[in-house]
Parts: C-alpha cells; structure tokens; sequence
C-alpha cells in the first residue's frame, strides 16, 4: 500500500489546517493510520443552529480525489475514529455502513453508501482551482442548509439520479422523449419500445434499452384525452404495430410483444413536488400523493389496484412525472415487483386500504435508470464546437461509404446534421471491416442500410437518405440534397471527374478528400463553383507543372493491393483514415458553419517527403493553401457572351417568309457555327409543309426541317451545325414568350439538341428582329445581332 | 460577466446581506441592500490596512460595483482603524453619500480623517450627513448638524442610537488619550433591521465604549437594544465592558438587554494585533451572552462572515474565506491566511509518526 500522505506531506499539512479552521466544521476528532479521517460536526446557523455529525474520510486517490463525507447518526468517539482509520476508506466506509452508523437522509446526493456527491454543481471548476475539503464542507454546509430551508442548492442538469437510489435495477433502461414531459395528461398509460439489447455473455446481465413511444391517460378532470406519439423513431416498433391505435385493435400482437420484450407497458402519474430518492412503495405513494401518502395509494389504485390485488403480473413498470429544482418536467422509472406473497390475492371489492396493504407486503419498488431523450439534451455536449441549431438546417450528401467515408458520415451524425444522404452501390464484405465503421453483423448488407442502421443508433435526431446506386448514372441534380454540401471520398479519378463536371455545372459545393501515400498524407479540396479550383483545374495545374498545386509522389513501399472491378485496394490503417475523416470532417463542418476558412485545399501528412519543401509538405503537419480557378478551366471561367452574325440575305429571307403570312407565325431553324465569341447564322430554314401555323403559335414541321439539317450537314459539315430557331410574332413585340423560354431551355438542355447555347431570332410585325442566347442551367440574354453585307446560301 | 466579489457579496433578490469582511486591525462592513427588485450598497467604516493580510478593499469594490452602482459610505468615528482608504476607494468607484459621526479627531488620526474630508468635497456637501441618536427610524441630520431628515437605505430601516454630542473642538489640557476616549463615547452606533413581522437586527457598535453605552445609549434606547447579530465594540475590546483592565466594575446591562445570538468579532489574531485584541477578559464576558459556537471572531480563520437577512425575516450566517484569497492584501503570498497557524489541534495526523529503528555496523 502507498500512502497519499507519504507522497504528498505538504497537502496533508494544509488539509489539517482547513480541517482545524473551517468555521463551518467543528472538528472532533482525527487520526490517520492507513487512511486519514476526521469525525465532527457541520454547524448551520439559521434561524436556529443545527449540528450535523459527519464524518470525513480521505481516499488513497488524494488529491486525484475529494475525501468521502458522510453524515453520521452520532458524533463517533476518537476511538472509533481512530480503528476506522485502520482501514481503508473503502472499508472504513463499509463498516459504518454495517454498523448502521450512516444518516440517510433521504435527499438527492446522498449515495446509496451514505457518502455525499456535490461534484455534479455546474461551478465546481471556475476560477480553475483545486478543491480541498474547505470546499467540500462548505458545499456540505450548504446542501445541509438547503435541507433545512428547502432551498437546496442548484443541480446541474446533467446530475444523475439513478445513482441517489437505494434500490435499483440496472436491468432495463428507459429513454424518455420530451412528447412525454407534455403537460396535457395527468396520470394514465405509456408504452415503451425496445431500440437495443446486450446480453449477459458481453456485459454480464441482460439489459434493454427502452425508448418511450406513446403516452396516453387522463386530464386532471379525470377526461380521457388523445394519446401523445413518439413518431420519429416508429422504425423500431414491431411490426404489425405502427400506432397507438394498433395498440388498441391488436392487443393479441401486444401481449406477444410484450412478451418477447420488444415493447412494455407502464402506468405513470404527474406530480408538482420534486422527486425525492423512492425507497420503497411508501415512499412512492406519498409523491403521488404530493405529500399526502393515503392521496397517493388512491391515486395508484385508480390505474393499477386490479393488477395488484388480484395479482395478475409480478412486475409492473410505474413511472413519476415531476418537477426538478429547475421547474422543469422530469420522468422517472420504477418496477413494482411481487416478492414473496404474503396475502392472498383480492379478486373484488377491495378497499384502498387493503389496496395498500396489498401493495406494500408484496411489492418490492426498484428504480431504473430513467434519462431525458431530447434533441437539445442529446446535442448539449456538442455545444459550442457544433451548433445543432445551424446544422440541423443543413444536408450532407456522402459519396463514397468506404472506409474513409463512413468515418466521416459517422462524424455527420454525431455533429447533428439535419439530413446525411449516403450514396455508394457497394456491400460490406468481411474484409472492409477492419477499417470501415459497420463490423462483421454487416457483411453482405448494401453499406448504406448498414450506416444508415449505424448513423440512426448514434443519433436518432438526423434524416438519412439513401441515394442512387451509382453516381455516374444518376445526374447530380437527381441526388443531391440542398441546402448543403458533397463530400467525395471515392478516389477514383474518372468518378470524381464526372462528379466535379455535374457538381460544377449544378452549382454545387462540394469537398474532395483521399489518403494517399499508404494513408501516411491526405489531399482535401473545397470546390465552391467559380471560386475555387476545382477537380478539373488541379488537372491543369499539375500539366502545367504549377507550383500551386503539390504532387505528392507514391510510397512505392506501399503499392496498390489488389483492384476489384476496377477499383484499386490500397493500404491504409484504420488510424490513418479516422485520423483524414476527422480532419475532413472538422474541415466540413466549420463551412457549415459559416467559420471563415481563408483556404480551400489541405494537405495533411505524417512525414516529410523528399524533394517537397517543408512550408508545403512537413511531418504530422496539416498544410492549407487557397487554389483559384483555372484560367482555362472550362468549368470554372465564367462562360463569355455570344453575339450572333448574320447575313442580311438570310435576314431578307426570313422577313419575306413573315410577308407571306402576315397574320401568322412562322419560323424555321438556324444552321451555321461558333466562331470565338460569335455565333455565325449561315443558314436558315422555313416552316416546312406540315407547319403548324397560327396567330400566336407556331410548330415547325419537325420532317421538313429534320431532313433540311442533315442535307446540310451534309452538304457543308461542321459549318452548318444546328444553332437555333428563328419565328415570327404577328402580334406584340419580339420578345421570347414563355412558350419560347421554355422550349429554347428545353434545347439548351435536352438531349437530343448538340447545342448548349443555342440562339432564337424574332421577327415583329415592323420587320425588326431580337436575338437572344439561351445557355443551358443559365438565365438567357438578349445579345447584338450583328447583320452582314455578304452574301450567304439560304 | 461576473467576478468573485460580485459571486460571492450579490444575494439572491429580496435578500440583505451583510458581510463583516476581513480587514485586520479594523473594522469594515458591506450591506448589499435589497431595493426592490436590485440592490444598493452601503460601506460602514473602513480599514485599507496591508497589514495581517487584510482585504483591499478598493479592489473588492472596484470588482464588485458596476458602472452605475453608488455607494453610500458611513462613519463610526473619524479613527484610522475605521477610516484609513477612503480617498483611494473614492477614485476607484463613485461614493454617492458619506455620512459620519460629526466628530473631530486628535492629529494621530488627522490625515484619514482630510481624506475623508476631501472626498466630502469632491461630492459636495450636500451629500454629506451626519449621524446623530434617535429613537426614530430612518433619521439622519445634514451637514449643518442641526437639519434632522429621513432617509432610507433600500428597503432596509436603522436607527442611529449615538452620537448624542459632537466632538469638534480641543478642550483644555486635553490630551491625545483623552480625545481618543471622549470620541469612543461618542462614536456612532447604528441597528439595522430587515425582515418584515419577524425582522431581524444588527448592531454595529463601532469602538463605543462602556461609558458611551452606561451613560449615554442604554439607558435611553433600551428597548431598541435587542438585536441577533451584534458586532463587538472596538474588535473585541474589553472597553466595551471596563474603563480598563483594572476596572472590577464591569458592566453588562447593554448586553444583556442586546441579548445576541451571534458576535462578530472584527480584528486579526490576537498574536497579530497590536492592541492584543480581542481581550480575553472581554471574550469571557462574551461567552456568557453567547456560546462558543457563535462567536466569530474575523482573524482566527481570516475569513468574512456573511450575514444574510430574507424578507421574510430568516437568517442565515455563512463563512467565506475566499473573498480574502482574491482580494487580501497578502493574498499573493503563502503566509497568510488560515494556514498562518501556529499550533496544530491534531498534531499527530500532520507530522512524521516514528519508531526505533536499529542502526550500527552489526
């Protein structure tokens, strides 16, 4: 054994002069043996002075630790004090225990074992000093006092009851959901449903998670009211039961699902006064009964006298409503279970008296542990770090489940992203698991069924989406989920290729990330449409052998291992890739956020490497850069504005097939070329027999025109490629209506159309002509039409 | 955001609190004053002493008052121990008000008592008031000693039992001694109630002394005596009782018409103390009006004792040690404070337990 006190004089020094001098503790008695203890009493000067005996017992963990206090029935006598100290605190905590020395004093923060736990207060670290027992007391003091006063001192919200309990089961576990905390109801039924099971073999006893799921009763006035329902995790109800209504209709299915253990039921009531730590069936009733213990036997047997006194379960789940020291509606969990009968079953007309014998006799009360299950609980620890708030706003789109990217959307779910829509086509095999977060219970599922199950057990508050099999088949538009980003981890260049051109021309954000070099480095890169370089760009940059973008060479010691279908199986550990998911996703979440980031590509690696200078590249260093587009990226460069040339024969051409018509429309399409920044009219066609032709519509006769272009093409090849539709307003000005907005985006973006850009001249009845350019995925303009001397083919 | 002075010295609403706060050889009390829904604060006596680890007490304020808080300063007698800081407190915060005793000292106590006078300036004289014994709540006088006016301190009432007389000018062949004395037997004794039907009362007493309280207060407000707190006159003086240490003659109808549950004693260690206070004569006399375990004397643990009062006129007396760790003038030091003792009560548990060990070549 070694000795705090041996290791630590000086400590032991100042705790005896805090012990001898706090004006809140009067000290008896002290010794130390093996374990130093000090026996006295805690004075509380109210109204009238009050003297608790208690006694204080240090850890062999001190000063890691705070010493052990306990309230005492009595004063213990130097003696006492001195053979405890004999012993460990363990065991000199023990021995008060069995000797029935310890004060209960039925409050919160007294430990089943009789020690006080006032570490839980939000302020125990401000000012970042260390605690000594002249803290310890004082909180003592006051929590003394509070008892006293009634005015006990503030919990913070994350102190734990279940702890404070005397008498538990840690058999079963209970999430309350805040549908539950609702005022409406006073007192009724609830049903739980099972979200998960471990078992014996892995944590020693079988324990159950439950989740409440729908809570129904009456109002004060003793009228039934509509049941309140748990809906947004329905997908853990047993099937056949997908509301309360089911509950009632199907009781047969209930009962075996009861059963089995997947749901249960429970009776609860709401109280004003807070909960104190329940002992016993007494003690129940009487906070049923907001103090008065014969209101509260009432109370109880109103919903469950029959059960009890005819004996019908040996358990029955009972839960308490109440409000907290904060005035906030908190729930907590017992089981009334049958011990043994010591009176015989009632089957009727039994009295609230013998109601309660019945129930005092045969039922044992155990407390579960009973936990608030709301999305601001179960986001609190990322408070400040990751705004629930913002995030739940926003949408993540996952391309690639792999090993990388499952990490990541792990971390999406966890940081409590609105929406995470995975998108990948493969299925876990037993050797991804070794890296990947879904284990061996996955093999064989799609990897997005297995992290969607994964995302949802870790958060249940956050949409997952499941997207398309296979990105390259499904344009962007037709998965992506906005508002929000993409993040890549595919590290297939084609792939990503195709994904950068469809996130480009869609105008979405989207995060690139892959570990390279064995997973000892790592590229990440933002791609925010026309502001940063993007896939294609690095391309250029890299032929260009400019200095902007790094290459990082292989680790020809860590090859490729194998390629399946394609796909190139490289080394990687799992720490290395939850090591880059972490950094992308910390990356991703502060765009979320809307954390200015001054860089839009990241270079991360464990080492140095050969030929890169150190600002670039250095040993456990995460490098960031800003990259701008591209000047010749396609994508990336703003495209330019079309003029369109044309002649003044096919100008004359086209106003003469207007005169023949005069109060009708007609049209054609226009053949020709791009010539830089200008579209050039070398040809244009007529209406065609078949036309369609009214005053306000016009329908080219599609055989006729067909024909035209391909003779043409024919005829002059890439010169004469389709570049538009030309037509005629009668009536009005040349203005494109919307019919014609809608059918010249329909060419710009249709596929049938090889134009992006294509052009449409209108004629007014005056003769005058408009052109306008109409690109695809853009808004169209009105653009010059500039109108030549020189003599064209019609 | 607050500060430890203000975590520790703000109640909770509706709450007075008075805080006999550590200040060494001398005397200096804080009332938080509940004002409706807020609070106003009011200093009574001052002592900003680097001596025996006391508070600084311009840095307490300083931490603890907002911008716009005032506060009203209050003097028992214009002694050093009672008086010693004033002007720095004045230019670290806005001292609104100052009332005093009226009273003139000898020259070993002149340069406090400018100080204080310069601040009188600074204010104007029409925030200044002086004290004078009454029977009536809430009456003060102005500056002119003759002009008697109510004025309430929040929600909280008092009453002014002494001075009955002002000690202005040198009487003939009066020495310094003798000038000390008479103003002790004039020195401001105030009672401060709050609490409703169940009020409860503190006496603040200052350095009167026997004569001030056999001739002049006890008999003439008696039945105002009765109080639950009661700070000791003169830190634990035995001036409070006997004209000195020989006197046989001591006299204690003032405290038992006072009665107190709970005696503050403000003064260092008696080690520490130049004038040996408290008297152990005196601190027996104590202890038959009130026990052991309510008496408190400021310097054995260098803590403050913290005296709340609620509306409703509940009590609740509470001890902090860490207003004097943030703020005591020697806090940065490691011989202050409680672990500056001298005698262990266990001394066992703190030092080496040995035993025979043999030694020697065989």
């Amino acid at each position: 054994m070694t000795w705090w006190f041996k290791r630590h004089p000086e400590l032991l020094a100042l705790e005896c002069d805090k012990l001898e001098s706090n004006s809140n503790y009067k000290e008896h008695a002290r010794s130390r043996k093996n374990t130093l203890i000090s026996g006295g009493e805690i004075i509380v000067r109210l109204n009238e002075t009050k003297k608790f005996p208690i006694i204080i017992i240090y850890s062999e963990s001190t000063p890691y630790s705070l010493p052990f206090v306990i309230p005492l029935k009595s004063l213990p006598s130097p003696q006492e004090i001195e053979n405890l100290s004999l012993k460990s605190s363990g065991h000199a905590i023990k021995q008060l225990n069995e000797n029935a020395q310890v004060e209960f004093l039925n409050f919160w923060h007294q430990n089943p074992d009789g020690t006080i736990c006032l570490l839980e207060a939000d302020n125990l670290e401000k000012y970042g000093e260390f605690f000594s027992v002249k803290e310890v007391i004082n909180r003592v003091r006051d929590w003394l006092a509070g008892i006293i006063t009634g005015k006990l001192p503030m919990d913070s919200s994350e102190v734990e009851l279940f702890a404070h309990f005397r008498n538990k089961d840690t058999s079963k576990e209970f999430l309350i959901p805040t549908q539950f905390l609702k005022q409406d109801i006073y007192q009724g039924e609830f049903y739980c449903v099972r979200m998960s099971q471990v078992y014996t073999r892995i944590v020693g006893a079988d324990r159950s998670i439950y989740l409440g799921s729908v809570i129904v009763g009456e109002n004060k006035e003793g009228i039934r009211i509509s049941p309140i329902e748990f809906k947004e995790h329905s997908y853990l109800l047993p099937e056949g039961i997908n509301s309360y209504l089911d509950l009632l209709l199907k009781k047969k299915l209930l009962q075996q699902e009861i059963k089995r253990g997947s749901m249960i039921e429970g009776f609860w009531w709401d109280t004003q006064k807070e909960i104190k730590p329940i002992q016993n069936v007494n003690d129940f009733a009487e906070q049923v009964g907001d103090g008065n213990i014969e209101y509260g036997f009432q109370r109880i047997q109103k919903l469950i006298g029959e059960l009890i006194c005819m004996q019908k379960q040996d358990e029955i789940l009972v839960g308490i409503r109440f409000m907290n020291k904060r005035n906030e509606p908190q729930w907590q969990n017992f089981v009334l279970r049958k011990g043994e009968v010591r009176h015989i079953p009632i089957l009727f007309n039994y009295s609230t008296e013998e109601f309660k014998k019945q129930t005092i006799n045969n039922y044992h009360l155990l407390a579960y542990r009973s936990s608030e299950f709301s999305e601001n609980k179960y986001h609190l620890r990322n408070g400040g770090r990751v705004e629930r708030n913002t995030l739940k706003e926003k949408a993540v789109n996952v391309i690639g489940c792999g090993a990388l990217g499952s990490e990541f959307a792990d971390i999406m779910g966890k940081a409590g992203i609105g929406c995470v829509n995975l998108i990948d086509y493969d299925r876990m095999k037993f050797e991804n698991s070794i890296r990947h977060v879904l284990g061996t219970n996955s093999i064989g599922l799609y990897k997005v069924h297995g992290l969607r199950n994964h995302l949802l057990n870790h958060n249940p508050f956050v949409q997952v989406e499941l997207g398309p099999v296979s990105v390259t088949q499904t344009p962007i538009s037709k998965y992506f989920i906005d508002p929000g980003v993409g993040v890549s981890t595919i590290a297939n260049d084609n792939t990503e290729g195709f994904v950068n051109e469809q996130a480009l021309i869609n105008n979405k954000i989207m995060f690139y990330a892959r570990a390279l070099r064995g997973g000892k480095a790592a590229r990440i890169l933002r791609v925010i449409p026309g502001k940063d370089a993007c896939f294609y760009c690095l391309d250029l940059y890299a032929d260009d052998g400019n200095e902007v973008f790094t290459k990082i060479p292989r680790d020809e010691q860590l090859p490729t291992i194998t390629n399946e279908c394609n796909n190139p199986i490289r080394p990687s550990s799992a720490a290395d890739l939850k090591l880059i998911s972490s950094l992308l996703s910390q990356i991703v979440l502060d765009y979320l956020q809307g954390v200015n980031q001054p860089n839009n590509h990241w270079i991360w690696s464990t080492e140095a490497i050969d030929g890169i200078p150190k600002d670039k590249i250095n040993s456990y260093s995460l490098k960031g850069s800003n990259i701008p587009p591209h000047t010749n990226c396609p994508y990336c460069q703003p495209q330019p504005k079309l003029s369109v040339e044309i002649s003044l024969e096919i100008i004359s051409f086209m106003v003469q097939e207007t005169s023949k018509v005069s109060n009708i429309e007609t049209g054609g399409v226009l053949l020709g070329e791009i010539s830089g920044d200008v579209l050039v009219v070398k040809h244009a066609s007529g209406p065609g027999p078949k036309s369609d032709r009214k005053s306000m519509h016009f329908l080219k006769d599609i055989e006729y025109c067909q024909k035209y272009i391909d003779e043409m093409y024919e005829k002059n090849g890439d010169s004469a490629a389709y570049i538009g539709e030309w037509h005629y307003h009668p009536v009005g000005n040349n203005n494109p209506s919307n019919t014609d907005l809608s059918s010249l985006s329909s060419i710009a973006n249709g596929k049938g159309y090889l134009t992006e850009n294509p052009t449409m001249i209108i004629i007014s009845n005056t003769g005058k002509a408009s052109c306008t350019i109409h690109p695809a995925r853009r808004p169209f303009y009105y653009t010059d039409l500039i109108i030549k001397e020189q003599y064209n083919e019609v | 955001m607050a500060n430890r002075a203000q975590d520790i010295l703000i109640p909770d609403t509706g709450v007075l609190r008075v805080t006999f706060l550590y200040v060494g050889q001398g005397e200096a009390t804080l009332l938080t004053i509940p004002d409706g829904e807020t609070f106003i604060y009011s200093l009574i006596d001052i002592n900003n002493d680097k001596t025996n680890g006391g508070i600084d007490l311009s840095k307490l304020l300083k931490d603890l008052l907002d911008e716009n808080d005032e506060l009203t300063f209050i003097n028992t007698h214009p002694h050093n121990d009672h008086l010693r800081g004033i002007k720095g407190i004045h230019e670290e915060i806005t001292i609104s008000e100052i009332w005093h005793s009226g009273h003139k000292p000898g020259s070993d106590h002149n340069d406090a008592y400018q100080e204080m006078k310069d601040v009188i300036n600074d204010i104007g004289t029409e925030n200044e008031f002086v004290l004078f014994g009454t029977n009536d709540s809430n009456k003060i006088r102005e500056a002119d000693k003759e002009t008697e006016v109510e004025k309430k301190l929040g929600d909280i009432d008092y009453v002014v039992l002494s001075p009955a007389e002002y000690v202005q000018e040198d009487v003939d062949d009066e020495d310094a001694d003798e000038r000390y004395a008479r103003i002790h037997e004039r020195c401001a004794v105030i009672k401060l109630s709050y609490g409703g039907e169940n009020a409860k009362h503190i006496l603040i007493t200052g350095d009167s002394d026997k004569k001030a309280w056999k001739e002049h207060i006890t008999e003439y407000h008696k039945n105002k005596l009765p109080s639950d707190v009661l700070s000791a006159s003169h830190h634990g003086s035995r001036t409070f009782f006997k004209t000195n240490e020989d006197d046989e003659e001591e006299y204690e109808e003032h405290i038992n018409e006072i009665s107190p549950d709970h005696l503050i004693i403000s003064s260092p260690k008696q080690s520490e103390s130049p004038h040996d206070h408290p008297h152990e004569d005196a601190i027996e006399l104590y202890a038959k009006y009130v026990d052991d375990d309510h008496r408190y004397h400021l310097g054995e643990n260098r803590e403050c004792v913290i005296v709340d009062i609620s509306s409703d006129g509940n009590i609740e007396i509470q001890f902090d040690q860490e207003l004097v760790e943030e703020y005591g003038f020697d806090s940065d030091d490691d011989n202050g404070g409680s672990e500056n003792k001298t005698s262990a009560v266990f001394p066992g548990t703190r030092t080496s337990r040995i035993d025979n060990q043999p030694m020697g070549k065989k």
